[in-house]
């Protein structure tokens, strides 16, 4: 039994308020989706930055809405950059291993190629959020992503070689560890956000949660096998229609508690960051609970099956509105000693993202 | 003079304090008050942000962080003095843009979809002769794992067998160099030539024609594919496609690019044109030779029977050249129309039962 143990509201701070409606993100995946098609998908740059302008402006916060300020130019451009700089020249790399160049040599270069493709995906996750931040006003003043995409992507990559090394057991760790890399980097303004990493601060269940999922999908993974030797046994190794559907009916009822599990590691995980995380003097609470991120995924899965694709966007705004509803901001701010952020950001955006298809973000 | 006046907010975008100012619409400009200090901003450097039932959201050019909130009703004040700070909608823009996204995407669909083909055929010529045997290699590397070399103890009788013929046919094309021929044990009948001077004949291709002469006639269109080098403009062709359909639409990855271009690398298709091209070749190599150029007709009728006669249609059971081919018997008909009857035999009886006897029988 899964007992959550959600934090007491504080006290009061600023209040967020997202109203965006499915109705409305509905009709930008809609006709995101068919002017995508119109323009060999090229439009999915504009049409992007129209849904996040619109889920930005219905996010108040204290009164005062988000603003995107991003343009669908600047991420059609970032796109071409990454493809001409990035992608092209790695393509064309192994096309040359594949073709013109015999075995190691060729191992030799396809490895290094790969090597660089996972570090790289690390970076282009950094610079999407350098971007969208950049790209980010509230109150007049925009927010900032600091630090060196290669020093991130780095270490970001020697973290999940430690993950894949330890059996998945480094993972709450690495992900912990990115989300204070990253946040005790960003700033609204002048004004720095922190991040809390100390043994106090680490008051949610993060290890007990993941070692409930990690058993919890061998067993689910080892009951599965059992229920189909089971079955195939039963019809003599010939297996007919009938013998399908309970295969799909082990595999579905063994799934919901592995699920359950998941979702539970994963509402500890954004607990224990988001109240690691302070800026200023206001401190965060998110009231997440396990059955709340099964919901959420579960209907957000159907959101997007049953708009064959186009609601993909409402899903994304629904994590964000989920997000942003549970979200408690203790503490006040004092504005008027938040300057300007030093830089205004890049000039183009998230083009090496686009380019290795990360749908990562908003 | 005045105009009308409301109480607005201003976030100037050197803090993130909220200043609470009066502003008045002058003729000239909006006029800004805070805390008794007034400065006018000319309407022209104003610009409108958003608009919804509480409030109008204006910023200011060359200072992007500038935002004056006004209520609702300003709007209607602002009508008059400067429209551009009223008007709702972007229809106009929108329209532009999605015009020239539909007129620039139907220019990358040109580059794709005739430029990519068109640049293969000057690539594979301007190709090296030693990169094209190694891009030969990994090809035919690649082919094998699908289509497996006959044994050895058959096959090379057979290779050794065909060797005066290939290089008849080979010299009669201007093909420097050796040409490679490798039987493997496919069922389906067919042959293909690959880049780097290598053609792979299946053993189906040899139980389905009945004799030497159309097995040469098959060897020569095959030998028209070398001379021309197809095999690496079909590969050009393909990958070039591939990649830019890939880039255009936003990738999904170096993996699955991988994945796609070795999935194309066995599964070269020749167009029509190139089709066309090595009937037409084969037929005046033959006629050349003292061949009977009509054995082309023949195997084509027999291939097209035994293709037609065979429902399996998976990956290498439909011979690319006639798949690519909806006028096959257009094809017969010129090769039969070219027909020259008690012409020399291209093979002795025994040349042809030594190959014959290639797969010893091992079809797959």
């Amino acid at each position: 039994m899964i007992r959550e143990t959600h934090d007491a509201p504080t006290t009061a701070g600023a209040k967020i308020d997202q109203h965006s409606t499915i109705g409305g993100m509905l009709w930008i995946g809609f006709y995101t989706s068919i002017l995508s098609i119109l323009t060999l998908t090229l439009f999915r740059f504009w049409g992007r930055t129209q849904f996040r302008r619109r889920l930005w402006k219905e996010t108040v916060i204290d009164g005062e809405p988000l603003e995107y300020v991003g343009k669908g130019s600047e991420l059609f451009f970032g796109f071409l950059i990454a493809i001409f700089t990035v992608m092209a020249p790695m393509v064309g790399a192994l096309l040359f291993a594949q073709l013109a160049m015999q075995p190691p040599a060729s191992f030799v270069v396809i490895f290094a190629v790969y090597l660089m493709f996972y570090v790289l995906i690390f970076a282009a996750l950094f610079l999407t959020r350098r971007y969208q931040l950049s790209r980010t006003l509230w109150r007049g003043v925009r927010f900032a992503q600091e630090g060196q995409p290669l020093a991130f992507a780095l270490s970001a990559f020697g973290q999940a070689l430690l993950t894949i090394i330890t059996f998945g057991w480094f993972a709450p760790k690495m992900r912990l560890n990115l989300a204070e890399w990253m946040w005790s980097r960003t700033k609204f303004g002048d004004l720095g956000f922190a991040y809390d990493s100390s043994p106090q601060a680490r008051t949610e269940k993060v290890w007990a949660s993941f070692a409930l999922a990690w058993l919890g999908s061998i067993v689910f993974y080892l009951a599965f096998i059992g229920a189909v030797f089971a079955i195939m046994s039963a019809s003599g190794g010939n297996p007919g229609p009938m013998q399908f559907v309970q295969m799909y009916a082990a595999a579905l009822a063994l799934i919901i508690p592995l699920l359950l599990m998941t979702a539970w590691h994963e509402a500890v995980m954004l607990r224990q960051i988001t109240k690691s995380i302070s800026l200023g003097e206001v401190s965060f609470r998110v009231h997440v609970g396990a059955w709340d991120v099964l919901l959420l995924v579960f209907t957000n899965a159907l959101l997007v099956i049953f708009t064959l694709g186009f609601g993909a966007m409402a899903a994304e705004m629904r994590s964000w509105r989920f997000v942003a509803r549970r979200l408690e901001l203790a503490g006040q701010l004092n504005y008027s000693a938040i300057g300007q952020a030093a830089s205004r950001g890049p000039r183009t955006g998230e083009g090496m993202a686009d380019a290795f298809d990360l749908s990562g973000g908003v | 003079m005045t105009g009308a006046a409301f109480d607005g907010r201003l976030h100037d975008g050197a803090s993130a304090a909220a200043h609470a100012v009066r502003v008045i619409a002058s003729p000239d400009g909006l006029t800004i008050d805070q805390d008794g200090a007034a400065s006018t901003v000319p309407y022209a450097e104003l610009h409108l942000l958003d608009v919804d039932a509480q409030s109008l959201r204006l910023g200011r050019r060359g200072a992007p962080e500038f935002r004056l909130i006004l209520p609702a009703a300003a709007r209607e004040a602002l009508k008059a003095q400067a429209p551009h700070l009223a008007r709702v909608g972007h229809g106009g823009r929108m329209l532009a843009l999605v015009g020239g996204l539909i007129a620039a995407s139907a220019v990358l669909a040109a580059a794709v979809f005739w430029g990519a083909p068109l640049a293969a055929e000057p690539l594979a010529r301007h190709t090296p002769a030693a990169a094209e045997a190694a891009i030969g290699d990994n090809v035919a590397a690649q082919i094998s794992l699908a289509m497996r070399p006959c044994p050895a103890s058959t096959a090379e009788p057979a290779v050794r067998a065909t060797q005066a013929l290939v290089d008849r046919l080979a010299a009669a094309n201007g093909v420097e160099g050796p040409v490679e021929v490798t039987f493997v044990r496919t069922a389906a009948p067919n042959a293909i030539a690959l880049p780097g001077r290598r053609i792979f004949v299946t053993a189906g291709l040899l139980d389905t024609v009945e004799s030497g002469a159309e097995y040469a006639a098959v060897l020569a269109h095959e030998m028209a594919h070398v001379a021309a080098r197809d095999g690496l403009v079909a590969l050009y062709r393909h990958a070039g496609l591939g990649l830019m359909l890939e880039v255009i639409t936003g990738g999904s990855g170096v993996a699955q690019q991988l994945v796609l271009l070795s999935g194309q690398l066995t599964e070269l298709r020749f167009t029509r044109a190139q089709e066309q091209r090595a009937d037409d070749r084969a037929l005046a190599t033959l006629a050349q030779l003292g061949h009977d150029p009509g054995a082309l007709g023949r195997a084509l009728a027999r291939l097209k029977a035994e293709t037609q006669g065979d429902e399996k249609d998976t990956r290498f059971d439909v011979p690319e050249w006639i798949e690519s081919h909806p006028d096959i018997d257009a094809r017969i008909k010129a090769a039969q129309a070219k027909a020259r009857p008690g012409a020399a035999p291209t093979l002795s009886e025994d040349a042809w039962a030594t190959i014959r006897a290639a797969c010893d029988g091992k079809a797959q």
